[in-house]
């Protein structure tokens, strides 16, 4: 069987491509493909805890994160170096801004982020 | 080899779609290679507005995907979802939703994420154009 990484690049809160990418992921895993997440650049923000965005901002996508395990997605991977750009920017916009990502995301290093880029057969970014 | 393509970008703001027209239409003209299908996701389901009108000086890439599937037989599945939330919309989807037209142009047809993942399954090689 092949495997599958859906990359999130997208914010949540502009366009619909973040949401599309996770429809993608649920229908495959529904139909038993073998499914893995990664969120990296403003996709990181789907990982945000303590979000409160209004029915304006978008639909709250976040929401669906506990969600994910029915459906065996339970991979959900970061790579660190991503997080540390993120932080270094909000660190630059104002302080407060600094979030909390997901306890259901795997944080990994450059190494094996490098690794899961390679053994997926099919990537989809978003 | 078998091939299947997956298209994600707008008609009118990336080469999305004409890039895998071009990549099909090379497909479709050898002998020792198949195109299985097409999936249009995201802004891509653009491609199926039947109202959308090309100016005559224009390259028309609607009409180009529907010669090539009409003359090759190679599906052109655009996923439903994507497709109705952007109002390409087909004589049951019009019904159902209780509308007064449908936009889904001929050759095209709306398709669940399920035919995709089909599609995956049955190619030996899915080649994506962003």
């Amino acid at each position: 069987m092949s495997s599958i990484l859906i990359h999130i690049v997208s914010s949540p809160y502009n366009g619909l491509a973040a949401k599309e990418g996770l429809d993608l992921a649920m229908v495959l895993a529904t139909f038993e493909q073998k499914v893995d997440l990664a969120f990296s650049g403003a996709g990181i923000a789907l990982l945000y805890m303590e979000q409160s965005p209004t029915i304006e901002h978008g639909k709250a996508l976040y929401k669906m994160l506990p969600s994910f395990e029915f459906y065996d997605l339970n991979n959900l991977y970061v790579p660190v170096s991503a997080i540390l750009d993120n932080q270094l920017e909000n660190q630059l916009q104002n302080e407060k801004n600094k979030m909390q990502i997901s306890p259901l995301a795997t944080l990994v290093t450059d190494d094996e982020w490098q690794q899961i880029l390679t053994r997926h057969t099919h990537i989809f970014r978003f | 080899m078998q091939y299947a393509l997956l298209v994600h970008g707008s008609p009118y703001a990336s080469r999305a779609c004409h890039s895998a027209w071009e990549f099909a239409k090379a497909i479709v003209s050898t002998q020792e290679h198949t195109l299985l299908g097409v999936f249009f996701y995201q802004d891509s389901v653009l491609i199926g507005n039947q109202l959308a009108q090309v100016s005559r000086d224009e390259f028309n890439i609607q009409t180009a995907w529907q010669h090539l599937s009409k003359e090759s037989g190679v599906p052109l599945h655009l996923c439903i979802a994507a497709a109705i939330s952007r109002g390409i919309i087909n004589e049951s989807e019009s019904q159902r939703y209780e509308l007064e037209a449908s936009t889904l142009a001929p050759q095209f047809q709306l398709e669940g994420l399920g035919s995709f993942v089909a599609l995956i399954n049955d190619c030996d090689k899915l080649i994506s154009f962003k």
